[in-house]
């Protein structure tokens, strides 16, 4: 079976590493980090993921940048991406199965690993109104 | 003994309202100086005639007054010095208290001068001199006093309109020091958040990878690993806390039935519950009226409370023999009579006396809180419970939530000493 390709877009270097530490310590995923946002576009350009894992405060250019660029990408646009976050909690209304109520998934950090996976597993691409 | 004065036949001299006619005590034992004062008054041409009653005695007088129930029963009270059971300031003191805001014209004789400008000192409105008197004198006097009580009284009710307004004034500059005040704290709070969450998203990164690797670990591998997680975790729920606690969000309100959104916050505790083995008796008023509010945010009140009422009874071996700790969940409707200064003071726009509010409240059946402890059980971070199980957060951010509904929230020992009563009062919206 064909590893899966995420992308990890996070400013946290360390935290970006560990995510791909773990996420390729199971076997079954490809794992591209970039810490740099406005290098984000580029890379996925050449990296062609199935999954983007998108933080939201980073310098430069933030995660609503980021996505507005993935969205008018022709190839882009139809990759999954999930926002994982430092600004909400899990708790917070509709966020605990990892879907907002706009349909995009977001993860509240610190997140479980299993949580994670299943984000990845079930991820689609949201639907924009 | 009292008589009253045959009503005079027409008369259209005095300026009188169309407010009826006077209302006069006349406070008076002896005969002779009744009448003639009577006579004057008769003189004076009141239009409408007034009343005249006249008292013989000060228990009489109260007698009279007390048979027409209430203060504003007289117009003008006319006292003579010396009565029978009744001397001086002692009378005038004496019908102060029985009639706090009708004005008091002193009838005196020559010899009592110094008494007479003396009550009129104490406040007396006037005194008169029996022996020159006449009809226009005492028309004037009469009138005088009315029209002074009057102004007196409005300019009370004015400086009293006048009082409330500064006050408000002052609880809405408090009230938007809080909310700046919180608005910063809120903005900080969030910054932490943000630095303090993605450190704790790296270790937890690390904690899943090792536990991924039990095995390689060792028993005291694995130890260390549970710990990590759970320090954690408790982290996390600290820094949520505090943001939630310095959070002033606007909130989402919404018309609601208070008792629909009890259902959910005890469907949401129902693990706990069952755990402990507390037993939940709900008694929901019907028919409440709805009440204007943020219902995740209430949810978070109602679910704050209840768990600390469920470890408070499950701590306390209330239910170590089996025996259940019981949950009492009510609501009602009621009129707020009186609301702590203290309370009411710091959020203008809040309940008053006689809103008419929802009540919710919830009782447990543990051992209570300590006297001397009460006043710190808001604060946040405050906390008896052991390191790692409480934040000290839930009751801050109960009654931060409250505040922002303007509502009332009131954490007290219950009258009999067995356990706590948690009230959270609502204004009606109906
Ligand atoms: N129903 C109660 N019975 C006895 N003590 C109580 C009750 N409710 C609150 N307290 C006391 O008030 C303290 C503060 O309560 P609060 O809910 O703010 O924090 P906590 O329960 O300690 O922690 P957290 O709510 O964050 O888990 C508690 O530690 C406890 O000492
Ligand atoms: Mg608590």
């Amino acid at each position: 079976m064909r590893k899966k390709k995420v992308l990890v877009v996070d400013d946290d270097v360390p935290l970006a590493e560990s995510m791909k530490l773990i996420l390729e310590d199971t076997g079954n995923f490809e794992v591209c980090v970039e810490t740099d946002s406005i290098a984000a576009l580029s890379t996925a350009r050449k990296f062609q993921p199935d999954v983007i894992l998108l933080d939201i405060v980073m310098p430069g250019l933030d995660g609503g940048d980021v996505s507005a660029q993935l969205q008018q990408d022709p190839f882009l646009s139809s990759v999954p991406v999930i926002v994982v976050t430092a600004l909400v909690a899990n708790s917070e209304a509709g966020l605990d199965d990892g879907i907002d109520s706009g349909g995009q998934m977001m993860i509240a950090k610190p997140v479980q690993f299993d949580k994670l996976l299943h984000a990845i597993e079930t991820a689609r691409v949201a639907q924009v109104y | 003994m009292v008589s009253n004065t045959p009503q005079l036949e027409d008369a259209h001299a005095a300026e009188q309202e169309a407010e009826g006619p006077l209302r006069i005590l006349c406070l008076e034992d002896s005969e002779g100086d009744f009448i003639l004062l009577r006579e004057y008054l008769r003189d004076a041409k009141f239009n409408p005639t007034p009343e005249l009653v006249r008292a013989e005695t000060m228990s009489a007088a109260k007698e009279v007054i007390e048979g027409r129930n209430g203060s504003d029963t007289f117009d003008v009270v006319l006292l003579d010095l010396s009565l029978p059971d009744s001397h001086g300031v002692e009378s005038l003191v004496t019908l102060r208290e029985l009639i706090p805001t009708t004005p008091i014209t002193i009838l005196s004789g020559n010899a009592d001068r110094d008494l007479a400008v003396r009550m009129v000192k104490e406040g007396a409105q006037d005194y008169l001199p029996k022996d020159s008197l006449n009809a226009e004198l005492l028309t004037r006097s009469i009138l005088y006093a009315v029209e002074r009580q009057r102004s007196q009284t409005e300019m009370a009710e004015l400086n009293k309109r006048l009082k409330r307004a500064t006050e408000d004034l002052k609880t809405a500059q408090m009230q938007l020091i809080q909310a700046e005040k919180m608005d910063s704290l809120g903005r900080l709070a969030a910054g932490v958040a943000h630095e303090v969450k993605n450190p704790l998203a790296t270790l937890q990164m690390g904690v899943n990878y090792f536990d991924r690797r039990a095995e390689e670990l060792g028993e005291g591998g694995e130890v260390m690993v549970s710990h990590m997680q759970d320090a954690i975790t408790r982290a996390d729920r600290i820094i949520c806390g505090m943001v939630d606690y310095s959070r002033s969000d606007n909130l989402s309100l919404e018309l609601k039935d208070i008792n629909e959104i009890i259902d959910v916050a005890v469907g949401m505790i129902q693990h706990q519950i069952l755990r402990t083995n507390v037993e939940v008796s709900k008694d929901l008023a019907a028919g409440l009226p709805k009440v204007r509010v943020d219902q995740g945010k209430m949810e978070q009140v109602l679910i704050n409370l209840m768990m600390n009422a469920v470890q408070a009874m499950s701590e306390n071996g209330v239910n170590g023999d089996g025996s259940h700790g019981i949950l009492e969940v009510s609501t009602f409707p009621a009129e707020v009579e009186e609301i702590d200064r203290d309370e009411g003071i710091r959020h203008a726009e809040r309940i008053r006396a006689r809103d008419s509010v929802v009540v919710v409240e919830i009782r447990d059946h543990g051992p209570g809180i300590p006297e001397e402890k009460l006043n710190r059980i808001f604060e946040p971070f405050y906390t008896t419970k052991p390191t790692g199980e409480g934040t000290g957060l839930g009751l801050s951010v109960a009654k931060n939530i409250v505040d922002l509904h303007r509502g009332v929230m009131q954490v007290k020992n219950a009258d009999d000493g067995k356990g706590v009563i948690a009230r959270v009062m609502l204004k009606s919206s109906e």
